[in-house]
């Protein structure tokens, strides 16, 4: 029977022909990242299918220990790769997110950091506001001094860096007063931070071509929340890198979340209000004929707006819109892929490792054209990677929410990288280069992770 | 618990109660002796109906058998603590069911693997296991003396051609396990425990094999090298691939030796392996000596010589040492070093870590035994005795060294044979 | 008959201090998980569950247990489709999945030595870069574990050629349910004294826990050749494949689907079959390459002789593999043609598939359900799926029902009631009807060779008069 037909039954939270379709067969089972951490049933997709199940179905009690296991989920869904009988296991963990948030509650502080994290990371201003004094920082090049057990504490380093470490110092004193059990965790958020921020990214509102030509194809780009504060260089080669390839690129007025941080988080209404806002900004500035293609820059943001169609189902006056837009979305990669590319010049020779963005190889099956682009570099040579689709433990907050799994996975990932003998890391998400790059740093390593689009910049700049 | 009955008093109530079957003759009781012990009745059932009964005549008399079959393997093992009755298969002789498309047969203990060769090449089909002494092995016997020759490193060993056997218990219980499919896992698997048991679990009365089609084409040559290490290198360079390679290395007391290649497969493939073989003999120096197809009577010979070494080649004592295919060429040379003062002749198989050794060593036997077992040992070896003078059948340790399982194996004979009626102290560990 | 006893709350504390606090599971969320494996339609939330990390740990585990007097499930991956690492009636489940450890790849001898809970394909990812593999794939291998591949006597579609687990199988490190740990087997493959790691293979966990495995490793094929071919009737498609193997080939695999599963397949994957074919046969040959193009050729005229309205050969290995998911993945897609289906695993000579397909097409007209069949033809091991929806009571005991009489019909062929699957708890009754009481009195005898209390998953493989499980309803499940 054709899904969408299946009813949810009252009280739940998904139709059980979702869980039917999960014959236990436990092929998901080698492609989770927590399974493969921690080897229990209950961190697998299809122990957490039996659970979401079991909690829908009221066999199982919504406490802390069955949320423990859903809360551990990254989302990556790396299983619905592997899953034989097609479970729409996103879908799924989706829905109970929300369900869950409504019904139970979490120990104050939790609530109290999930909350903020969300907050932050999709309320440009605020992020803008907490990340001004790193910007400081950096231009001061002291922001070694920010983490407790980073590079740059040395005795030696301290006297060099003078007033700069001082500053440091002190932040990390005054984070320590105020919050003494939040300062681990603010080491580690402050470690997935790039080692020096990039100026922001001021986002073109119309359209413009790299030689001025009006007939080019225009597009729509979504930036994101995160991107244009975090990695405004990414987002702007993203639009450079496409022009080159004769596409005009313009970020309409209005434009903002996706609702991907939120919906991930179990927050539905928060999902829905900000992803409604940047859908209608989409269709405002839709002209009648010739709709633009949308490039998000980020494979979250991407993947969430491929799906809007669902996220709306329940909206009649957007689910029409809403089905219409998703259609329209592409990833930067897929449409640079689908036509011959502008040449680029040739980099330095280098083996070359590629990691697959989860949101862009699992939930959007974008592989190949990622490969293909990095192929058509002269210089660089792709070399296999052990696990290359396996979660790097970014997962849009998750680094930050669970930062114990996301260790363990970076570490997985680090070992891999170590092992492919390659130079330079690419992939094709902002979220999964930093937390590649903190994790190659805290193993001590050297080697470079860039962005798929920074790297054509370069290549183009080049020629 | 009532004293032994006098093997006598035995066999005179097995007959008693067999009738015809049995044969307490003398002439015939002297061909059925096995480590040096007779029977003192033969017993040759016409099926398995008779077989049962005869097993269970000989329990119930509180006796003990050795289950026979041509007897070409009679003398592998330690001599039975016990030999009342000779059961002899060797008139179960049917093919009970084959065909052809299905690729397995079922067979009858008693058949002997050039009987079944016969049935198969008919079909075009051939049990791909190169038994030593096949005109004098019944299927039977095969099964329980594991006699898997030198295709097992490429085409498997006599453990993977059984996919079903029927038995009688040493309680005249008959039995089955197994099937007539190729795949199958219903069930214990106790067609493995019945390879190479020597007839101390159970009694069998049939067997089911898988078989395969036969080569199109195949092909031998011989190789001479200068050196053992040379020759071992060369074997083992040699492919065992995915169709029939199979490569002996003879040598005797010099340092010269000769690698006998066996070559299987569509005509094409072995065309392609012969170029490779005489490439690799031209990089280890060795001279061809031979190189025809498998029917020229040379190349034939050469096959029936790595074959048949074990149960042909001169000497009071033959011994065989398995190892890690990496470390044949060490235990080879360490074990003619040690045997450098006897005269004898050596076979190995480089892709299966298999060498037999075959000498005499007069008076000084057990000194060189000792001195295999401390190479074996040396090279986490181990070594089977498996021909030696009739002196020494009491003193003999047939196995080196004996398996960290020997407890578990113990266990095994005592719940499956609690009375020690069948073969009893024969096996590994005087089991 | 075993009884259900409980692992004391002491039990617990004791296995924590033996394998850490976060190797024992007691909440009841994360056991619940525990309560079915591939097989779905028996449950039992088991009381506790142990992951220990090592063969030491495995051995203490099993020690304390013993001293309790308290039985065990053991546990691999959970994808087995027999219900054998179902949690009843013991009730303490020791799970091998924190093994993971591949202790030594030998390349130069051709093995591997491989703890039990390291996945299978693994394996064959430890040793490719020297041209080899391990063998045995059930479809299931990029999840399911060597421990449970041993207990199970694993197969998939390579067997035909290659044989089964335990054929490359050297040595195994078994853990005896009084905690011994005993290695069986001498690794060298000459075989000393009885051979009872051939035994410990398939015998389902009730032996004990094989904590590793020596395996069998060998190279790689110089070339493979992957052939689809596409047929009117499923009757035409196994004439030919008894030509093939009259001709003397041995294909390394050689499997079937027949029009119902052709439709679902190609509805889900767009393979490019035609949807009108009443069969379809993928056929790999492996071997030199010199002459496998002309095997190739042979065997396309055969199919073509026996009535292939089309032979196809895969161009590359994107072709192949496509074919492969296809076959990997069908029981996938025929979720879409029904809510809920059952698979049998039966087995019959390859000469009686003709026979068994008739049996199984009566089957289905008999009790009124739509039958489909995806099979491995070459070892004549059947997949009959079932179409059923399992919300009317009445054709999900319609269902059972046919299955049943599908395996009585393969036990009547020469056949057995289970080519891959195992007995485990699904197929107790049916173990009955192949094997006399004499013949399943000695397989337990030897069993109490290796555990004489019946500790180690008590309840399964042997039918136990008046304790066998009453189905209520097929299954849905993965069908291998």
């Amino acid at each position: 029977m054709p899904p969408g037909h299946c009813a949810t039954p009252p009280g739940g939270f998904a139709p059980v022909e979702r869980f039917l379709a999960c014959v236990h067969c436990g092929l998901c089972h080698s492609a989770c990242p927590t399974y493969l951490a921690l080897g229990t049933e209950a961190d697998s997709p299809r122990g957490r299918i039996h659970l979401m199940r079991a909690l829908q179905e009221g066999r199982l009690a919504l406490d802390a220990d069955a949320v423990r296991h859903l809360d551990l989920c990254l989302g990556c869904r790396g299983c619905e790769t592997a899953c034989p009988s097609g479970v729409a296991y996103g879908q799924l963990i989706e829905a109970a997110r929300p369900w869950i948030e409504e019904r139970y509650r979490r120990p104050w502080r939790e609530r109290a950091r999930r909350r903020v994290v969300v907050r932050v990371l999709t309320t440009r201003w605020l992020l803008r506001a907490l990340l001004a004094p790193l910007r400081l920082l950096d231009r001061l090049g002291v922001r070694g001094q920010l983490r407790p057990e980073g590079a740059g504490t040395g005795a030696g380093a301290y006297s060099r860096l003078g007033r700069g470490a001082r500053v440091g110092g002190a932040f990390r004193a005054i984070a320590r007063t105020l919050a003494p059990h939040a300062s681990a965790r603010l080491a580690a958020m402050l470690d997935l931070l790039p080692a020096s921020l990039a100026p922001r990214a001021v986002l073109p509102r119309e359209p413009a071509s790299v030689d001025g030509d009006a007939a080019a194809p225009h597009l729509h780009l979504v930036p994101g929340c995160v991107m244009p504060e975090l990695c405004g260089d990414t987002v702007r080669n993203t639009a450079r890198v496409l022009a080159v390839n004769g596409w005009r690129s313009s970020v309409p007025r209005g434009v903002g979340c996706c609702g991907a941080l939120a919906l991930h988080a179990g927050d539905r209404a928060a999902a829905l209000a900000a992803a409604r806002c940047t859908l209608d900004a989409l269709v405002a500035a839709t002209p009648a004929e010739n709709a633009p293609a949308i490039v998000a820059t980020a494979a979250g943001c991407g993947a969430m707006m491929k799906s809007w169609g669902e996220l709306f189902a329940d909206d009649l006056a957007r689910a029409a819109a809403a089905r219409t837009v998703a259609a329209r979305v592409r990833d930067a990669t897929e449409l640079l892929a689908q036509a011959p590319l502008s040449p680029p010049a040739a980099l330095s020779p280098r083996r070359v490792a590629y990691h697959d963005p989860c949101h862009l190889a699992h939930a959007q099956g974008i592989r190949e054209a990622p490969r293909a682009l990095l192929a058509a570099v002269p210089g660089l040579e792709l070399v296999g990677m052990e696990d290359e689709d396996l979660c790097c433990g970014s997962a849009g907050h998750y680094n930050v929410l669970q930062p114990v799994m996301a260790r363990t996975l970076v570490e997985r990932k680090v070992a891999a990288i170590r092992a492919s003998g390659a130079e330079l890391v690419v992939t094709a998400n902002a979220g999964c280069a930093l937390q590649l790059e903190a994790g190659l740093r805290a193993a001590g390593l050297t080697i470079p992770v860039r962005h798929l689009v920074d790297v054509l910049a370069e290549a183009y700049a080049g020629s | 618990m009532t004293a032994d009955p006098t093997p006598q008093d035995a066999a005179a109530a097995v007959a008693a109660r067999l009738g015809a079957a049995a044969d307490a003759a003398h002439q015939a009781c002297a061909a059925w002796i096995v480590g040096g012990v007779g029977p003192a009745l033969v017993v040759r059932p016409a099926d398995g109906a008779e077989l049962a009964a005869a097993v269970g005549a000989v329990a119930a008399a509180g006796g003990a058998l050795v289950p026979l079959g041509r007897g070409a393997h009679r003398d592998y093992g330690h001599a039975p603590r016990r030999y009342d009755v000779a059961l002899v298969v060797d008139r179960l002789t049917r093919i009970l069911e084959y065909e052809p498309a299905d690729m397995t047969v079922s067979v009858a203990a008693g058949v002997t693997v050039s009987e079944l060769a016969a049935v198969l090449a008919r079909e075009g089909q051939w049990l791909a296991i190169d038994t030593p002494l096949p005109a004098a092995t019944t299927i039977g016997g095969l099964v329980a003396a594991d006699r898997s020759g030198w295709l097992a490193a490429s085409l498997g060993r006599v453990r993977d051609a059984v996919i079903g056997i029927g038995a009688v218990t040493a309680d005249g219980v008959r039995v089955r396990a197994g099937g007539r499919v190729v795949k199958n896992v219903a069930g214990y698997d106790l067609m493995k425990l019945a390879v190479g048991s020597l007839g101390t679990l159970a009694v069998l009365t049939d067997v089911t094999l898988k078989v395969r089609p036969l080569p199109e084409r195949q092909h031998g040559l011989v190789l001479g090298a200068d050196t053992v290490a040379a020759a071992l290198g060369l074997g083992a360079a040699i492919e065992g691939g995915l169709g029939v390679a199979a490569t002996g290395v003879i040598g005797g007391a010099a340092d010269a030796a000769a690698v006998v290649v066996r070559l299987g497969g569509v005509a094409a493939d072995v065309g392609v392996r012969r170029a490779r073989v005489r490439e690799l003999a031209r990089r280890y120096g060795a001279t061809v000596q031979l190189d025809a197809d498998a029917a020229a009577p040379d190349v034939d010979a050469s096959f029936v010589a790595v074959r048949d070494f074990a149960a042909s080649a001169a000497g009071e004592m033959v011994v065989r040492l398995a190892c890690l295919p990496t470390r044949l060429a060490t235990v080879v040379t360490a074990a003619t070093a040690a045997l450098a003062r006897v005269d004898g002749t050596w076979q190995a198989d480089p892709h299966r870590g298999v060498a037999y050794l075959a000498f005499t060593a007069g008076g000084a036997a057990t000194a060189a035994l000792g001195d295999l077992a401390r190479t074996a040992d040396a090279h986490g070896a181990h070594l089977v005795v498996e021909r030696w003078p009739p002196a020494l059948a009491s003193r003999i340790q047939v196995w080196h060294p004996l398996p960290p399982a020997l407890a578990l194996m113990r266990r095994m004979k005592s719940a499956l044979d609690p009375a020690g009626v069948l073969a009893p102290g024969r096996f590994v560990g005087r089991i | 008959m075993s009884t259900t006893i409980a692992p004391p709350p002491a039990l617990a504390r004791e296995l924590a201090a033996i394998v850490g606090a976060d190797g024992v599971i007691t909440d009841l969320a994360a056991r619940t998980v525990y309560e079915c494996d591939g097989f779905t339609l028996e449950r039992a939330v088991p009381d506790l569950v142990v992951l220990p990390r090592s063969t030491e740990e495995v051995a203490r585990v099993l020690r304390a247990a013993w001293r309790t007097g308290v039985p065990f499930v053991p546990r691999g991956a959970g994808t087995g489709l027999a219900g054998g690492c179902l949690a009843a009636p013991a009730r303490l489940v020791v799970g091998t999945s924190r093994m993971r450890t591949i202790r030594a790849v030998d390349v130069p001898n051709r093995r591997v030595i491989a703890e039990a809970g390291v996945v299978n394909a693994e394996v064959s990812r430890a040793v490719r870069a020297a041209g080899l593999h391990y063998v045995p794939d059930p479809s299931s291998q990029s999840a399911c574990t060597i421990g449970g591949n041993v207990a199970e006597n694993s197969g998939g579609p390579h067997t035909l050629k290659y044989g089964v687990t335990a054929n490359h199988v050297l040595a195994l490190e078994l853990v005896l349910p009084d905690g011994d740990v005993v290695p069986l087997g001498d690794g060298v493959g000459d075989g000393l004294g009885y051979d009872l790691a051939g035994v410990v293979c398939g015998a389902e966990g009730t032996t004990g826990i094989v904590t590793a495995a020596t395996l069998r490793v060998v190279p790689l094929p110089e070339a493979v050749v992957t052939l689809l071919a596409v047929f009117a009737t499923v009757a035409e498609a196994t004439t030919a494949v008894s030509a093939i193997i009259a001709a003397g080939i041995v294909p390394a695999a050689l499997e079937m689907m027949d029009r119902t599963i052709v439709a679902a397949v190609e509805a889900a994957f767009r393979v490019g079959f035609p949807t009108d074919a009443g069969a379809v046969l993928i056929i790999e040959i492996d071997g030199d390459a010199a002459g496998l193009a002309m095997t190739a050729a042979l065997i396309a005229d055969l199919c073509r002789r026996h009535g292939a309205s089309g032979v196809r050969r895969a161009a590359d290995e994107a072709e192949r593999a496509a074919l492969w998911k296809s076959r990997k993945r069908a029981f996938g897609a025929v979720g879409r043609l029904s809510p809920s289906y059952c698979t049998q695993d039966g087995v019959v000579p390859r000469t009686r598939l003709p026979e068994i397909l008739v049996r199984i097409e009566e089957a289905g007209l008999r009790h009124g359900l739509r039958i489909g069949n995806v099979f491995h033809a070459g070892d004549g091991n059947i997949h009959p799926i079932v179409l059923y929806d399992e919300r009317d009571p009445e054709e999900a005991a319609r269902a059972l029902a046919a299955g049943r009489d599908i395996l009585r019909a393969c036990l009547e062929l020469g056949g057995s009631v289970t080519g891959e699957h195992g007995i485990g708890v699904e197929k107790m009754v049916e173990l009955g009807l192949a094997f006399t009481a004499d013949d399943l009195a000695l397989m337990r005898r030897v069993r109490g060779v290796f555990d004489p209390e019946e500790r180690a998953n008590p309840g399964k493989i042997f039918p136990t008069p008046g304790a066998c499980v009453e189905q209520r309803a097929p299954r849905r499940q993965a069908a291998l």
